[in-house]
């Protein structure tokens, strides 16, 4: 195992869990909603940016109709479903695997087992002896853009502010006129909309079929427990985390070992610190505050 | 509670399983067969039915204790063919397995103080890697005795199982799951009315309250999940003996979930019920893809959608009230809530 | 700090004690090194208003919550690392301040959770009726618990405390919410319990409804013990009356 390659694969594994997780994560912290047709946004975004892009797109925009197409979707099952089941948790758990089931069978329906992909762009540069696909390295910077993205919105807009404070308590960001439901509408779109540009991401690079989520599942929610309920803090630091451990185990062992080193990692997680990462954080700063 | 009421789900119990201890008569061997295959899934329902229905454990793990009681079987009876009442040895032993598999996890779990929705995400979790794992033991490496697991194509020529010297096949199979089934669906319905059957209810209702009351609640979690874990076992092994095979995809995903979509809509806190729809989804599914629709999985995740948005208490159980309403002039429960609630919505 | 605790169990009546309990939630504060000691047969009051930590020593006392440094001790033995089930089982027995009882099983159902676990089953039938009967909600008894009144529920959860053989009854907030003549049956209600024998141990910033039943109290104010006597000497203590108007 040499240092270079150990580090290719942690670009690789970073950028996946990331993205994977992101989505995912906004949903689930601020709506505690486990969205489980997470894998079938990802992969509707994948459709969306591989159709578009055989249709002569350039693939940069492809990939924001991707992530565009799977906010707008998400808005509307929002609406049509999930705004009925708001503070349900486990209903919510049932209906969306029962949108994932509609989702996948009527892509299979439509479009066939498989789509002919699009190629992966950029080709590859050999760096201290080693080569690395420049568009792996394009990933893993994205991925950190898209934590910037999020911190953006939720840090720095109005929506952010209003969507932060109906997490913390929903009767008193409504009593202060925040229309809440208006908020998880376009929270759970922005979660969807995450989802569809991971999809569009990844669509050049793996093969492209109704089952294309599923890969992304096990990582994303692994990434999500291990997070905890902040989706910038939570997923940033569970990302990195799980790069480490993940890349080592495959590296050494083998994928089959970085998926079993994921879910220990998840199980002791849950174990140890059932609020995840952020919460650690979060408990430590309010503790340097009341110092 | 009060137990033998006359009341719709006691009637149409008893009549189902009157009409399946006497249908083998008059239909052919064929659909026997494939009722005793719906039945041996049924057992898998009734394990979700008990854990979360009954004791408030999401679980999507339920296919993992399936696949373990599956392949257990296979390798075992396969590694010691010729060796006599290794069968039902290995029917038994594989339950206990399952059960005891499902205690060690709880036993995590649950003293750890993990509870709700992440029980959910760590057995769906362990589910995943699994099949992963099971789909990767294609080579010789993998062999247990004389016994290869297969990788993809898992394991076949499962023997089927023989009580002395009947061996359980045709009739004589369907006859063995549907007495199980009779024996521990009664058994089930006589446990829910006990002392630990009521303890449980107390825990889905309110945790922190019920160790309030004096109950261990990790341990009594813990012993309804091994409970949940050895009636999945049973699921597997018969299926496996059905169908003399196994495959990772007992694992997959969709195994994971079915369980849950079923319990779901048809009744999660229903033990009839959930029998009732996952007997009629088989028989519904294979009648889809025996003339090749494509339109089944559709058709079972809108259901899944309407049920959850429309009758959250599942469909059977709501044509269960409703007759209950209509034939014996019975407030139910049910009723009584729901104008509770209309009256606080009048109010607020 | 685990061993210590028996040592100085200077006050040999104490059925409950508290030694040097402090909670911590991160860096907040929630109680303070606190001392406390309830008489076997007082009915003692932890009066104090929001946040003064009164729910969190409950908590504690119940398991709930594990405090961050003391000891508690139930008639003498230390119980501070005891889980919330053996606590009970040794006669802890606690209301809260929320109704904990299960909306959607009968009043009938609720007492048998709680009796089944102290009663054989031929006894466990009487003595529900005969916790019915002091009650006063026999009629309730085949009632869906979501449909009755918030005070019906309270004095159904009392009844559910009461079927697990407590030697000491913690009650929080017995009387929120609760209307004039409601809180008059409740007060009845505790001080016919009292009488009984049974020690008890609530929780009210209703100072009117503590003067009318406590025995002794002890004052709580931000996480710590600001006054301690009977109710009397607390009523006519100048801070006491300070911190309720707020200064």
């Amino acid at each position: 195992m040499s240092l270079s390659s150990l580090m290719n694969q942690f670009i690789n594994d970073f950028s996946f869990l990331i993205l994977a997780a992101i989505g995912l994560a906004v949903i689930f912290g601020m709506m505690k909603i486990i969205n489980l047709a997470h894998g079938e946004f990802i992969m509707l975004g994948a459709y969306i940016t591989t159709l578009s892009a055989q249709a002569g797109v350039p693939l940069i925009i492809s990939i924001v109709f991707g992530a565009i197409g799977v906010g707008i979707m998400g808005y509307l099952i929002d609406r049509l479903i999930i705004c009925r089941l708001y503070g349900r948790t486990l209903d919510s758990v049932v209906v969306t695997w029962g949108i994932s089931m509609v989702i996948q069978q009527g892509m299979l329906i439509i479009f066939g087992p498989s789509l002919q992909g699009v190629s992966t762009p950029l080709g590859s540069v050999s760096f201290a002896g080693s080569t690395y696909s420049v568009y792996r390295i394009l990933l893993f910077a994205i991925s950190i853009g898209a934590l910037f993205l999020l911190y953006l919105i939720f840090m720095k807009t109005k929506f952010g502010l209003y969507s932060r404070a109906t997490m913390q308590n929903q009767e008193i960001a409504r009593s202060m006129g925040v229309n809440t439901n208006r908020i998880y509408s376009m929270t759970f779109s922005i979660g969807a909309a995450f989802a569809g540009l991971t999809g569009g991401l990844y669509a050049p690079t793996m093969a492209i079929s109704p089952t294309f989520g599923t890969g992304f599942l096990m990582q994303s929610f692994v990434t999500v427990i291990v997070g905890g309920a902040n989706p910038l803090i939570g997923t940033s630091l569970s990302g990195g985390v799980l790069g480490i451990v993940n890349s080592i185990l495959d590296t050494t062992w083998g994928t089959f070992f970085g998926e079993i080193g994921l879910l220990i990692c998840a199980i002791l997680v849950i174990r140890l610190l059932p609020l995840g990462f952020s919460g650690v954080v979060e408990k430590w700063f309010v503790r340097k505050r009341r110092m | 509670m009060v137990q033998g009421k006359i009341k719709t789900e006691n009637i149409v119990a008893a009549l189902i399983f009157f009409f399946l201890f006497i249908c083998p008569l008059f239909i052919d061997s064929y659909s026997v067969l494939n009722i005793s295959y719906f039945l041996s899934m049924a057992f898998l329902s009734l394990s979700l039915t008990l854990i979360w229905g009954y004791c408030g454990i999401f679980s999507f793990g339920q296919a993992v204790f399936f696949g373990i009681g599956g392949y257990f079987y296979a390798v075992l009876t396969l590694n010691l063919t010729g060796t006599s009442a290794i069968t039902p040895l290995g029917l038994l032993l594989g339950v206990i397995l399952g059960g005891l598999a499902a205690w060690i996890l709880g036993y995590f779990m649950f003293y750890g103080g993990v509870n709700d929705v992440f029980v959910g995400l760590i057995t769906l979790c362990l589910t995943l890697v699994l099949s992963t794992f099971m789909g990767q033991t294609a080579g010789s490496a993998w062999n247990i005795g004389q016994v290869s697991l297969g990788g993809f194509n898992g394991i076949n020529g499962i023997p089927a199982l023989e009580l002395g010297p009947i061996s359980l096949s045709g009739n004589n199979f369907y006859y063995f799951v549907l007495i199980i089934l009779f024996v521990i669906y009664c058994l089930l319905k006589l446990f829910t009315h006990s002392k630990v059957g009521a303890a449980i209810v107390a825990i889905r209702e309110n945790r922190e309250r019920t160790k309030m009351f004096g109950y261990n609640v990790p341990k009594i979690q813990s012993l309804v999940f091994a409970a949940g874990g050895a009636l999945a076992s049973l699921s597997g092994i018969l299926y496996a003996t059905w169908g003399n095979y196994i495959t990772p995809s007992a694992f997959a995903l969709s195994s994971a979930t079915i369980p849950v979509v079923l319990v779901a809509a048809g009744g999660r806190k229903n033990f009839t019920a959930s029998i009732i729809f996952t007997v009629l989804y088989y028989w519904f599914a294979q009648g889809l893809s025996a003339s090749g629709s494509q339109y089944a999985l559709v058709i079972l995740g809108l259901i899944l959608i309407l049920v959850t948005l429309f009758v959250p208490d599942g469909i059977i159980v709501f044509l269960f009230h409703l007759s209950d309403r209509l034939f014996f002039h019975r407030e139910s429960k049910m009723k009584e809530v729901q104008e509770e609630h209309l009256h606080e919505k009048n109010i607020g | 700090m685990k061993k210590t605790s028996v040592e100085n169990s200077t006050n040999k009546k104490a059925i409950l004690e508290l030694k040097g309990v402090g909670k911590y939630f991160g860096g907040l504060r929630a109680v303070d090194n606190i001392n406390l000691s309830v008489k076997k047969g007082d009915l003692h009051c932890l009066i104090g208003p929001n946040g003064a930590g009164k729910s969190t020593i409950f908590k504690m006392i119940m398991g709930v919550y594990k405090p961050t440094s003391g000891s508690i001790l139930f008639e003498n033995n230390a119980i501070t690392n005891k889980r919330t089930w053996d606590r009970v089982k040794l006669g802890l027995s606690i209301k809260m301040q929320i109704p904990g009882v299960y909306g959607d099983l009968t009043a009938y159902e609720n007492m048998k959770i709680a009796a089944q676990n102290f009663y054989k089953r031929r006894e466990m039938n009487n003595k529900i009726m005969e916790l019915f009967d002091l009650l006063e909600i026999t009629n309730l008894k085949s009632k869906i618990v979501n449909n009755l009144s918030h005070g019906q529920q309270q004095w159904l959860e009392i009844g559910m405390a009461l079927a697990c053989k407590p030697k000491m009854l913690l009650l929080d907030e017995p009387a929120a919410g609760l209307g004039p003549e409601e809180t008059n049956y409740t007060s009845d209600l505790i001080r016919k319990l009292n009488d009984k024998g049974l020690t008890i141990l609530f929780i009210d910033h209703d100072m009117d409804f503590v003067k009318n039943i406590a025995k002794s109290a002890t004052v709580l104010h931000l996480g710590n013990k600001f006054a301690e006597g009977t109710v009397d000497e607390i009523a006519s203590n100048q801070k006491v009356i300070d911190i309720y108007l707020g200064k």
